[in-house]
């Protein structure tokens, strides 16, 4: 929720900017109301925050504000915040209170904004004859773009435990897409002198609703703003069996880690029970019959974290089971500078520190120039890179010790030049994923780098007040990463962005990037006909001219 | 964790009387000696009388705790196990709705079943109390709920012979501003919440570094204006409404009973205080302080000027510990902030810190023993761990006060000595005053004593009384006092005992005494059995009950 007070530095601006400008003597104001936007109804008490101010709007949602010597014509982002709203289009992310650009100026009229009431999922966890379960963890999961770039990954949004009658209730959620899970660890089956035959039955680990344990067959709930929804989950206890075995490191390894058991969204959800670190000898004592992943962990003698995962089908007591720890595939990282630009020596400096403390100090002549990253495809969230650091003669160049799995390749230019191509042999990775498999060889990826970019000079245009939008650039060359942000464009001025590969894009620029989930391909499909589009030739400047988009419409 | 004594026929024959009224069977002779030893009975609500279905009840032997035999009832909450090896058992019950409980159990004492030729283990009566529950809603000064409040319960009555506050945990409102505790036994609570407004702004302090255009400034105060009327916090509410602790409304739960504790918040002018340069430290952390000791959750702001000083902002008024640590030692005050301004050095009452060096007799130490300050006046433990060199501080140091010193974690060890620098020694008490700096000198002997005996009321054993081993001085030693339930053949046994003179005492209703009072004490010591305990020394004694 949005209560810090506004930063000093905000008013100092605040304040040179009306000191700076013509001080109209008559007052500004700002009236209007907030409702709700499903209903219509006016919200009231909500915290509405414009220009440094801040007041809890009446009843009826009813705001004003007066504002002396301030310049007619300015527009402000106005803020609302109250508990159990968002802003209208905020997309199952950790929602953000809502704001809105408005004009002021003696031509404003009432405005009318908008809040969106929070989604409540309720529900009772029951056992067997329908035995309330206490303590189980309910989660709500939801697929988000944590870094904006790679596949968005699974990841929870909220929870709640079940209490003594088995029920729970989980609010604060933003309209959207979601996956409701039980894992019963953590319920309360303390049972006085539990007798063997009860111990070999336990719960299923994870359950997704409807009462699956495969994420393929959970249902995506899709919950629209205020909208309140009954979850029951039924769950039945399993035979769960004893599974006992020894994990086999291949390799140097400086620590191996205990196996643990992952739920479909690479989440930890349970470790083995006991795990002798020397011998490898593990053992998981209470084992639900079902199919899992289990994650073999370690470190190398780098000091680099590293994992192998097996898929097991548990159905009987196990014994003796191996499970094999190698490191993954290196995979060697080629760059080649076709810098045909005549360019000045390089006078960057570059610092890094040495194992053996102290620092280096070169003119980054030595280091990369590309920096290769593979993304895993999936809801994961896993990531491999080229080292950083200056480049040592005996080391091979690349990615080390990749799990096996389908990437996406991201490779950027470090010190000048844009990526004109990255290729695995034949596969052209720009295109397409690179498939790692297990003992299997990937050809080593080669990188282009030339320095014949293009800039791209942008102006905004919109009718509405609030005159800027965020700048997003779509290559149609590069269709499997997503779009790149570029700031924000104001309405009269221009955006310069640099370094650009040559090639055909697809601009657009809205104002506000809060609805749009750049990890979906999709996400902007269904703005391309108001995007503008523009070719890009090496060494030279375009411009181009594009209407803003207005998510909230 | 004691769980002894036994219940006798006989016992459980008046107890079924005290229920029912009358009884469909006399008070009958044991029934004759039968090859086929069994513990039987029927698992009943301690309220309704009426029997507990699919509840679970187990046996084990006391020799081997762990052993577990467990039945489930049926729909008349009858259980039986059979073909026994003669002994004594420990008899526990779970059910859903219901404490976990042993038989006939007081405090963390409970009455082991005797099974053999001589006792008849059957038809007992186990009695089983409803678990209470406490659930209400947290709403602000316009009637709509308050999601995220913290809300701490605290248990307040007697426990185990003294008049306690003790903090039972807390739990977080949801979106409709409910919070439950469940799982409660019966007694006396106090239920507070701890909240910030959610709509609350904290403006900045104009610092003097603005610029001087008073046009400039006087429009950044204009705009700081209209967040200070938002600058608001709501001072920690006990149920009843009340925001001073010794005005709080207790709630009082009998046995089954499940009360709902509504709670309105109403908000009141933040204050913000500023850390004198004498008090300054990398760190300050400011926690509520009530009831004398008890801590609970504030929310607070803190706010770092340019210069690195730091002010506290979003403080309701109340009582506070504040915690400042420096590079090195940690200081901490309690103090009670009413208005904004600065705290210096001489605000407050400044903890006192407390060293110890621990000498243990020589031999075996004990690999990770704990030396404990036991405050008499709000009854707070607090607890350091002893070094590998005999050290052990007090980081935070102790409010000022009278403690009882203990050490922990040390079986077969008990406290010998105590000499101290900058506190006051009487026996095992110390006196901690303002100001002072308190360094410890403890010595640890081996050879912690045992008695055993027998309680017994007109010549015949007493069943389920509660033996008490008093301590010369008791209300300067009182870690040093004993306690055990006696068995339905009267015996009882108190291990662990430090050396010293002793008085023993047997009590029929000793569980509902505030038997820790040195006034309650002395109207029972004239009869008693004087002991004095030998290092290592095991004593017989026979008792009479009182």
């Amino acid at each position: 929720m949005g209560t810090r007070g506004i930063g000093l530095t905000f008013l100092l601006a605040l304040a040179a900017l009306a000191s700076a400008q013509q001080p109209q003597k008559t007052p500004v104001k700002l009236e209007g109301t907030v409702i709700n936007s499903v209903t219509g109804e006016p919200v009231p008490r909500v915290l509405v925050q414009v220009m440094g101010r801040a007041m809890l709007t009446g009843s009826e949602g009813e705001f004003s504000f007066s504002f002396d010597d301030l310049p007619t014509g300015m527009t402000s982002v106005v803020q609302l915040t109250k508990p159990g709203y968002f802003a209208p289009g905020a997309k199952a992310r950790f929602p953000s209170p809502g704001s809105t650009s408005v004009a002021l100026g003696p031509d404003t009229g009432k405005v009318v904004l908008k809040l969106a009431p929070e989604a409540v999922i309720t529900g009772r966890v029951t056992g067997p004859d329908d035995e309330p379960l206490e303590g189980a963890s309910v989660q709500v999961l939801a697929y988000m773009s944590v870094n904006d770039d790679g596949p968005p990954r699974l990841l929870p949004v909220r929870g709640a435990r079940s209490d003594e009658d088995g029920n729970f209730r989980i609010a604060g959620l933003s309209a959207g897409r979601y996956y409701v899970t039980v894992r019963s660890a953590s319920i309360n089956r303390n049972l006085l002198g539990a007798q063997t035959a009860e111990t070999n039955q336990a719960y299923p680990p994870l359950v997704y609703y409807p009462g699956t344990q495969e994420l393929s067959a959970a249902a995506l709930v899709d919950l629209a703003p205020g909208q309140r929804l009954e979850v029951p989950f039924s769950l039945s206890l399993l035979p769960a069996y004893k599974v006992s075995g020894t994990v086999i490191a291949v390799g140097e390894w400086k620590r191996v880690n205990p196996p643990m058991i992952l739920d479909g969204a690479g989440q930890t959800l349970f470790a083995a029970n006991t795990f002798d670190s020397k011998t490898g000898a593990f053992e998981f004592r209470v084992m639900p019959a079902g199919n899992y992943s289990v994650r073999l962990s370690g470190t190398d003698p780098q000091d680099r974290s590293r994992f192998f995962d097996h898929k097991i089908a548990i159905s009987k007591p196990v014994s003796g089971l191996k499970l094999v720890l190698k490191p993954g595939l290196d995979i060697p990282v080629v760059i080649r500078a076709d810098f045909t630009n005549p360019r000045q020596e390089m006078h960057g400096h570059c610092t890094s520190s040495l194992p053996s403390g102290g620092v280096q100090q070169s003119d980054c002549s030595d280091y990369p120039k590309a920096q290769v990253e593979l993304i895993a495809a999936d809801a994961t969230g896993l990531r491999f890179t080229t080292d950083y650091g200056p480049l040592k003669d005996s080391q091979v160049f690349g990615i080390h010790e990749v799990a096996p799995g389908k990437y996406l390749v991201r490779a950027r230019a470090t010190f000048g030049g844009y990526v004109q191509s990255v290729r695995s042999g034949s596969v052209d990775l720009l295109q397409e994923s690179l498939a790692v498999a297990e003992g299997g060889t990937v050809m080593p990826i080669e990188v282009v780098l030339r320095d014949d970019s293009a800039t791209l000079k942008v102006a905004v245009r919109t009718e509405k007040p609030g005159g800027s939008g965020a700048i997003v650039l779509y290559a149609d060359g590069a269709p499997l990463l997503p779009p790149t942000r570029w700031g924000t464009a104001s309405v009269g001025s221009y955006s310069y962005l640099g370094g650009l590969a040559p090639g055909s894009y697809k601009v657009f620029a809205f104002d506000s990037l809060d609805g749009i989930d750049f990890a979906r391909p999709d996400s902007l499909a269904k703005y391309a006909s108001h995007a503008a589009s523009v070719t890009l030739s090496p060494n030279h400047e375009s411009s181009v001219i594009v209407d803003v988009i207005h998510t909230g419409d | 964790m004691l769980l002894k004594t036994t219940a006798r026929f006989l016992l459980s024959l008046a107890t079924m009387a005290v229920a029912c009224g009358t009884s469909a069977q006399q008070a009958a002779p044991p029934a004759p000696p039968s090859r086929d030893f069994v513990i039987s009975g029927t698992l009943v609500d301690s309220l309704s009388s009426q029997p507990i279905a699919h509840a679970r009840v187990a046996i084990a032997p006391v020799t081997k705790r762990n052993d577990f035999t467990t039945v489930i009832t049926g729909e008349d909450g009858v259980f039986s196990f059979t073909n026994l090896t003669p002994g004594k058992y420990a008899l526990t019950a779970q059910a859903r709705g219901y404490l976990l409980q042993s038989f006939n159990q007081h405090d963390q004492f409970a009455s082991s079943i005797v099974v053999g030729p001589d006792s008849d283990s059957r038809q007992l009566l186990f009695r089983l109390p409803p678990t209470c529950a406490i659930a209400g809603i947290v709403t602000d000064e316009a009637g709509e709920p308050v999601r995220d409040a913290q809300v701490s319960l605290y248990f307040t009555g007697l426990s185990a012979g003294t008049d306690v506050t003790q903090s039972r945990g807390g739990t977080t409102t949801d979106d409709q501003g409910a919070f439950h505790f469940g799982h409660l036994a019966p007694g006396h609570y106090l239920v507070a919440v701890s909240a910030r407004p959610w709509y609350a702004q904290r403006p900045l302090d104009l610092p003097a570094t603005v610029p001087g255009d008073p046009a400039v400034r006087s429009y950044v105060e204009s705009l700081t204006i209209s967040q200070s009327a938002l600058d608001v916090a709501y001072p920690v509410t006990f149920y009843g409404g009340a925001t001073d602790p010794a005005a709080a409304t207790t709630l009082t739960l009998g046995p089954g009973d499940r009360v709902t504790a509504n709670i309105t918040l109403q908000p009141v002018r933040a204050l913000r205080v500023h850390l004198s340069k004498d008090v300054q430290g990398t760190r300050a952390f400011l926690q509520g302080s009530i009831l004398g000791g008890l801590s609970l959750p504030v929310m607070t702001e803190t706010h770092f000027s340019g210069s690195g000083e730091q002010e506290i902002v979003g403080i309701p008024p109340g009582r506070y510990t504040l915690t400042t640590n420096e590079v090195g030692p940690v200081s901490t005050r309690e103090i009670e902030i009413n208005a904004s301004g600065e705290i210096d050095q001489n605000q407050g009452i400044v903890y006192v810190p407390v060293s110890a060096k621990l000498q243990f007799d020589p031999g075996t130490k004990p690999s990770q023993p704990y030396v404990q300050l036991l405050n008499k006046k709000t009854r707070v433990v607090s607890s350091e761990r002893v070094g590998d060199e005999g050290e052990a501080v007090f980081k935070q140091g102790v409010p000022p006060g009278t403690y009882e010193v203990s050490i922990n974690n040390a079986p077969g060890f008990y406290l010998k000595n105590i000499f101290a620098v900058g506190a006051r020694v009487t026996g095992r008490t110390i006196e901690v005053r303002s100001g002072a700096t308190v360094k410890l000198a403890i010595s640890a002997a081996r050879g912690q004593g045992e008695i055993a005996g027998i309680a017994s009321h007109d010549g015949k054993p007493s069943a389920g009384a509660m033996i008490v081993l008093v301590p010369a001085d008791p209300a300067h030693n009182q870690v040093l006092f004993r306690r055990d339930q006696s068995d339905s053949d009267g015996s009882f046994t108190l291990p662990q005992v430090v050396p010293g003179a002793y008085t023993l005492l047997a009590l029929e209703h000793g569980w509902d005494l505030a038997w820790t009072d040195p006034e309650v004490l002395k109207n029972y010591l004239g009869r008693g059995v004087a002991v004095r305990v030998q290092p290592n020394g095991k004593y017989e004694v026979k008792v009479d009950v009182q």
